[in-house]
């Protein structure tokens, strides 16, 4: 079923919207939650709290990219499971996640305070401006928490053409954030 | 900001970029490369990019060993599709030595079947390089004169057949006469590749005489200029391509600037009026300065110590200036001393277009006492300023004994910074001073690796007295 025929679903407020989605996205959702919180059961609520939501709030939302708005809607149930504190404990991935991220902080914008959505629109223009292939590294990794080898498998290459990638990538971010912290 | 905050800031991303990662594959720029392999007609193509040597010598010289990834502005590259050097396989790849020198090697690469039509770009990469000598035990490698230099000097390549020069000067100095090899990576995400070559007893040029007779000036005082790179016709580009070459170079530095005096000296570079950065060294302790981001009426935000400095990071500059490889003026005064140096270099841009780079050094007449004056009125007794109350919010403190624990007033940087030194246990290669002028506190900021592998934090009050160490970043996990 594609995406379209459950999003009908979900407007004709019948159930199997949830299982068709279920079926459609369920593992690759469990996957980026588990990512996150390695941790089954919170993984599987963050799923279950993802089909809630979805349920909740379409209609009147009509998700143009449906995965999209769903991995939205997950990524942040599972961040908001995430006991940060105790994250490192559990050896979560996002933990190397925010510490590679902290190289992409220029001094120069360390203390400024960014909103969220101006913080998105700017990794956005920043993410548009990348080559495709480093595109779809970064995001495998910074917005999925896939580990490094998890991408090189994903796209066939070697680890460390992943961390080459993701290394260039974090400086040029940085550089990035300097420009534009000039006028934040 | 920090680097959580940015993580969670990608769930605002654009969906459409979301699903491309989720979908999506190397397709693009991967996928046509590959397409593309097809026999073509063989071409060398020289890229020795003079400007980028110099100023890689010049990023060396001055103390910049963090990574650097240089990208010559105006370069007609950007709308063009990228190929990666992780995509070329490595039986593809051929590297011979081409010609060498005391301080330099020329090599040449062939990518089999790389981007026909000129209409793919590759990243080179022009990093740090290994040199091995031949003895009879077998090889050893060189004793380096900058242990802490690391740059990338970021190129692309729009044709799959080049050469390219391995400058190991500002590294290892010149060589001796013997065998050695030379490793370095030149492909990103391949792994390095090894050269052989023998130096020889007439290999010395008149460009090295040119560089010993600047290195050897007790004191100077230089101006150097960069000319916006010139291009030849354009007829045969595309017109999106087009505005690659008319790019302005507004974000680049334009000029610098050194006075040298004894073993003392000050580094600024500037675009336009406006100071970039600078680095000086001064009564042996080396000192970097910080641009004021945020307000860019006033530069110059402090100068921040280093903990250790090599003189030979000058003597690159004079080096660079000297061997560059290009049409070179020097006009000298009556005195024999150097006026000016003007160096011109054309090469061939993308599209086959010539690209002309100009570089001017001139030797100013500035009397010592002068130069020594601008040098001792450097106030190096400033701090940036910083939160006292965040930073214990934001950095747990580490359970650790201190060692200041009896007053000892704060009186100047140099004091805090003698103070901090008897708590710091990291390996650093940066300090920066802070002070929270309302709460009284110190924080004296040890970076590793000029931060990419973590910091570490001493917090003094007045008295002197630690009052907390922290640290933060991947090497502290």
């Amino acid at each position: 079923m594609d995406d379209n025929q459950i999003i009908k679903l979900f407007f004709a407020r019948n159930e199997d919207a949830i299982r068709h989605t279920d079926e459609t996205y369920g593992r690759r959702l469990f996957v980026l939650a588990d990512n996150i919180v390695r941790n089954d059961q919170d993984a599987e609520e963050s799923v279950s709290d993802t089909y809630m939501k979805a349920w909740e709030t379409i209609p009147p939302q009509q998700p143009l990219h449906f995965f999209a708005y769903l991995a939205k809607i997950c990524r942040n149930f599972a961040l908001g499971k995430l006991d940060w504190k105790n994250a490192a404990k559990r050896k979560a991935e996002v933990v190397s996640l925010t510490q590679e991220m902290e190289q992409c902080v220029p001094d120069t914008t360390r203390e400024a305070r960014l909103e969220g959505e101006e913080l998105g629109r700017i990794l956005t223009d920043f993410l548009r401006s990348l080559t495709p292939e480093n595109r779809l590294v970064f995001m495998r990794r910074y917005w999925y928490a896939d580990t490094v080898a998890q991408i090189a498998a994903r796209y066939g290459i070697s680890e460390s053409a992943v961390m080459t990638r993701l290394s260039r990538t974090r400086a040029k971010l940085c550089s990035y954030l300097e420009k534009e912290g000039i006028r934040v | 900001m920090n680097g959580r905050d940015i993580f969670l800031g990608l769930r605002y991303v654009d969906e459409d970029l979301i699903e491309e990662a989720e979908f999506g594959r190397f397709s693009s720029a991967a996928q046509a490369f590959e397409k593309n392999q097809k026999p073509k007609k063989r071409r060398k193509l020289s890229r020795t990019l003079l400007i980028a040597a110099i100023i890689a010598c010049l990023l060396a010289l001055a103390g910049c060993g963090t990574v650097i990834y240089l990208t010559l502005a105006g370069e007609p590259w950007d709308s063009m599709p990228h190929v990666e050097g992780a995509d070329v396989s490595r039986e593809d790849i051929q590297i011979t030595v081409v010609a060498v020198s005391p301080t330099e090697l020329l090599y040449q690469c062939d990518l089999a079947g790389f981007g026909t039509e000129e209409k793919s770009v590759l990243y080179l990469y022009d990093g740090p390089c290994t040199i091995e000598r031949k003895t009879e035990s077998g090889w050893e490698e060189l004793p380096r004169k900058i242990e802490d230099a690391q740059w990338i000097a970021e190129k692309r390549l729009t044709d799959g057949h080049y050469q390219d020069w391995i400058r190991w000067e500002p590294y290892y100095g010149r060589l001796d006469a013997g065998a050695y090899r030379v490793t370095t990576r030149i492909l990103e995400g391949q792994d390095p590749f090894t050269l052989e070559f023998e130096i020889t007893e007439d290999m010395r040029t008149d460009k090295m005489e040119l560089a010993e007779e600047l290195v050897n000036r007790e004191f100077w005082h230089v101006r150097e200029t960069y000319g916006k790179p010139e291009y030849g016709s354009l007829d045969n580009v595309p017109e999106e391509a087009k505005k690659d070459f008319t790019r302005p170079q507004e974000e680049n530095n334009d000029s610098f600037e050194y006075w040298k005096c004894g073993d003392d000296y000050l580094h600024l570079s500037y675009n336009g009026d406006q100071i970039m950065h600078g680095m000086m060294f001064k009564n042996g302790v080396k000192y970097r300065l910080e641009r004021e981001w945020d307000s860019v009426k006033a530069p110059i935000a402090g100068w921040m110590p280093w903990p250790d400095m090599d003189l030979n990071r000058l003597t690159a500059w004079a080096f660079a200036v000297a061997d560059a490889r290009a049409d070179r003026t020097v006009t000298r005064r009556d005195d024999g001393t150097i006026e000016k140096i003007v160096l011109r270099k054309t090469e061939k841009a993308s599209y086959d277009v010539d690209r002309t780079f100009t570089i001017t050094e001139e030797f100013l007449d500035t009397p010592r006492e002068e130069i020594a004056r601008l040098l001792e009125e450097q106030n190096t007794n400033v701090w940036l300023a910083f939160d006292w109350e965040a930073d214990q919010k934001q950095y747990p403190a580490l359970d650790v004994p201190f060692q200041n624990t009896s007053p000892h007033p704060i009186a100047a940087v140099a004091d805090a910074l003698a103070l901090a030194e008897k708590e710091c246990t990291a390996e650093y290669n940066m300090v920066v001073v802070y002070r929270d002028e309302t709460a009284g506190i110190w924080k004296i900021e040890y970076q590793i690796n000029y931060g990419h592998l973590g910091y570490q934090f001493v917090y003094l009050n007045d008295d002197g007295m630690t009052v907390r160490i922290s640290s933060a970043g991947p090497k502290f996990g």
